[in-house]
């Protein structure tokens, strides 16, 4: 068994004909993904079209009555069929994830602090000291004070949930970051900072992100490149800026659409 | 508009909730009106009060002070002509279609039983109930022949969404508030939910319309006027058109901004 | 037409359940207890009362089919006979919890909070009282008898079936659905039986089940201990009772009624859980597309 390991920050990732079934029912079908060093993608479709499963794929945490085929490739490690030790040393140490509803995904009887550590715990060896440090300088990147760290989930509001999710999947420097739907269930001005946040942290960071939504224009504000899916199966991918202004698939254009009638249209004379 | 045109009106509302040191004003003298006939939107994050507002105005929760008067009648408590009239006359939509609809009903009985409420209470009624839910059903887009006999697990968040907006208007409500109604849905299928509301109002145009959002742009096609609520107060009101190209508050252009591209 | 329709309706839960391997044991073994129960009315191969001194402890015959106690009378009649008053038992024990259970259930998730308050610290109060307590209670004023097996039963586990049935019911209580009933001015009793209800079913009808089963067991249990069936009336813990004391020089007449009643204390907990999927719409498809 090959541990994963990699010289230096490179990761890229590549999935090939990847296809994904819950019993017996296909949910994805050969879908092939590219995501190059450092680049931000977008993975968008509509409920049900299958894009979290692939998420969840590609984190090995796929649920028991699922079969997987075909490959994805993590850097060298092959995460389809990969043994759960391998997988394990990936996720949080190489992988970060960000989820959908903060509010369940953090475990409400843990102070924030000791959420946002746990990882540096399983994935370095640190004294506790240097992991505090590393802790409170995490929280500040993401725009929560020192006093958040000794505070439950629950007295924080959904935004800074959000935000604390982001403080746990980025602390070990991850390569990866796979973020789905990390602000459908924000309000809209909470979203907004939510999303440049994490393309700021991204960045900052040389990491990579996949990021899944259902909503064009949190894509264009997520990413550069983008794939679109559709009852399992990618029907359009290119450039986000582009796809935005030129759909070509019926199914991309009615997405596209949904998103333009939804953003304001503002006379242009009374822009400030 | 005189009062006596207008079909809802909360007057200084102000909501205190628990005791004390933790006491927490969620509503500070609060003010709205909706007229016969117009689509109200009413704007803000979460924590900003609108769920509360909305509560109060309904006559489901009393405020700490203010009143509420609902075509003209007083508000307050469940014997008061007012809320009696409510009860009758509103409809509610909510935010998730799946826990807003009984999963182990079929669509035709969920759509009637605001009618089987109803009759049962007045016992004078003997309209067809078949008949009004069909057509509820096809006024929000949805064809009756397929939808009847489906039960919310068939259905898709949009087309579930749609059968709830259905059952707010089988009894020729006054007023319908739809409490995020797209929030839980996805993005391409609200255009759907728009477009049964703006169907709703091309047919019923003397109906009066609350939609609570936090996002601009879901309302900006809908609504005639927008109260942006932040931490519990109104920020700005007025026509869509001038709050959306010219805000007054921080908070509204903040809204503006995260609602363009 | 409504008959057709709900008759139907039957058909497919029936089909459901037998198309699955233990559906199709749970429905054998439940039918047999029946029809055995009936039968045994009229006809059973022995008089009950047909003893013999000197063929006491007999082995299975022609004559006997599983042999005689140790007063000589049939054991295989008597297991026949036994069946009925434990059918009557388990039933009537369930009639009762389910009743106790769903009123305790509604009062639990009532909007009325006094109600609510009260009734859920009374359940937990009473639900710690062991149904054989309950049991040697009631037989102070009423001797060992039927009634005192299923009035200690229903008492027992009407009060788990409400806490066990309150979650499920406390979610559709606290739903949009049930929300938006009560803005058009629906009652609160409508609302519990026309929403609450049906949603909490699917888990009342598992536990409703096992409490058959557990019945049955109880049954052999108070007997044994002389609170329950008296003797002389044929029961399946009053044929495990009297042939107990013998087990180290008759084992097998203890291991017919062992064996009966643990398979039918099976039957019955499998059969809450296919009768669940099967009659609930959210979890059976067919049912919906009727």
């Amino acid at each position: 068994m090959r541990m994963p390991k990699w010289k230096g920050k490179f990761m890229i990732v590549e999935a090939k004909r990847l296809g994904i079934s819950i019993a017996g029912k296909s949910i994805v079908s050969s879908v092939d993904l590219h995501i190059g060093d450092g680049e931000r993608v977008g993975l968008i479709g509509s409920s049900g079209s299958g894009k979290s499963m692939i998420s969840k794929a590609m984190l090995g945490l796929l649920p028991t009555n699922a079969t997987a085929e075909g490959s994805v490739m993590l850097g060298d490690t092959q995460v389809i069929g990969a043994d759960e030790t391998v997988l394990a040393s990936l996720r949080g140490r190489y992988v970060g994830a960000v989820f959908q509803n903060p509010a369940s995904s953090l475990n409400p009887v843990l102070i924030v602090g000791k959420q946002v550590e746990l990882p540096l715990k399983l994935h370095y060896d640190l004294d506790k000291a240097d992991r505090q440090k590393r802790v409170i300088a995490m929280l500040e990147k993401v725009g929560l004070d020192e006093a958040t760290a000794n505070k439950y989930p629950s007295e924080l509001s959904g935004g800074q949930q959000q935000r604390v999710g982001i403080a746990t999947a980025l602390i070990t420097s991850p390569r990866l970051i796979i973020a789905d739907e990390p602000t459908t269930a924000l309000d809209s001005i909470t979203q907004r900072q939510i999303v440049d946040l994490l393309v700021t942290l991204v960045d900052k960071a040389g990491a990579s992100m996949l990021f899944i939504t259902h909503d064009f224009s949190v894509l264009a504000r997520a990413t550069t490149r983008c794939y679109v899916l559709d009852d399992g199966q990618v029907i359009e991918s290119g450039d986000t800026a582009d796809l935005l202004d030129n759909p070509q698939n019926a199914q991309t254009k009615k997405l596209v659409g949904a998103a333009r009638e939804l953003t304001l249209q503002r006379k242009q004379d009374c822009d400030d | 508009m005189t009062e006596q045109e207008m079909l809802l009106i909360g007057k200084g509302i102000s909501r205190v909730f628990g005791k004390g040191k933790n006491q927490q004003r969620a509503l500070d003298d609060v003010s709205v009106e909706v007229c016969s006939g117009e689509c109200l939107a009413l704007i803000g994050g979460s924590g900003s009060g609108k769920s509360t507002l909305t509560r109060i105005l309904l006559g489901l929760d009393q405020p700490t002070s203010g009143t509420v008067a609902f075509e003209g009648n007083p508000v307050d408590g469940r014997k008061s002509a007012g809320y009696q009239a409510l009860r009758r006359e509103s409809s509610l939509v909510f935010q998730s279609p799946f826990t807003s609809l009984d999963p182990r009903w079929m669509v035709t009985r969920s759509v009637a039983e605001p009618l089987n409420i109803q009759r049962k209470r007045s016992k004078t009624d003997n309209l067809d109930i078949a008949a009004k839910v069909r057509e509820s059903l096809a006024l929000v887009g949805l064809d009756p022949d397929e939808f009847l006999n489906r039960y919310p697990i068939d259905l898709s968040g949009g087309q579930a969404q749609r059968v709830a907006i259905a059952r707010a208007l089988v009894t020729d409500p006054k007023l319908i508030v739809a409490d995020e109604p797209m929030s839980a849905i996805d993005v391409a299928a609200r255009l759907q939910i728009l477009e049964a509301f703006a169907a709703i109002r091309k047919s019923r145009p003397e109906t009066s319309i609350i939609m609570i959002s936090h996002d601009l742009g879901v309302v900006q096609h809908i609504a005639d006027r927008i109260v942006v609520l932040h931490n519990g107060k109104v920020v700005e009101s007025g026509g869509t058109d001038d709050v959306l190209n010219r805000p007054k508050a921080a908070y509204t252009r903040e809204l503006v901004a995260a609602a363009s591209l | 037409m409504t008959k057709s329709k709900s008759s139907s309706k039957f058909s497919i839960v029936l089909r459901l359940i037998w198309r699955r391997g233990e559906g199709k044991f749970a429905l054998i073994v439940l039918a047999s207890w029946v029809v055995v129960s009936l039968v045994s009315l009229v006809w059973t191969p022995q008089s009950l009362w047909a003893t013999d001194g000197y063929h006491v402890w007999a082995k299975p015959s022609v004559a006997h089919w599983l042999g005689t106690d140790g007063t000589g009378a049939d054991v295989f009649s008597w297991l026949m006979a036994g069946a009925r008053t434990n059918l009557f038992i388990a039933i009537l024990a369930v009639v009762f919890a389910g009743a106790l259970g769903i009123l305790l259930m509604s009062a639990m998730v009532s909007r009325n909070s006094a109600l609510s308050n009260v009734s859920v610290v009374a359940v937990d109060a009473l639900i710690s009282i062991p149904t054989v307590l309950i049991a040697l209670i009631l037989a102070v004023p009423m001797g060992a008898s039927v009634a005192v097996v299923i009035i200690a039963c229903g008492i027992g586990y009407g009060l788990n079936l409400a806490r066990i049935a309150r979650p499920q019911a406390l979610l559709a209580a606290n739903s949009d659905y049930v929300g938006s009933a009560l803005s058009y001015g629906a009652s609160g009793f409508s609302v519990m039986l026309h929403h609450i209800l049906p949603n909490a079913m699917p888990t009342i009808m598992v536990q409703l089940s096992l409490s058959a089963g557990t019945a049955v067991l109880a049954e052999s249990g108070l007997t044994y201990l002389g609170f329950g069936v008296p003797s002389g009336v044929p029961s399946w813990g009053h044929s495990l009772a009297t042939s107990v004391k013998f087990i180290n020089v008759y084992p097998l007449t203890v291991l017919w009624p062992g064996l009966i009643v643990t398979i039918v204390v099976v039957a019955l907990n499998v059969f809450g859980d296919v009768l669940r999927d099967a009659i609930d719409p959210v979890t059976n498809p067919e049912l919906r597309r009727s």
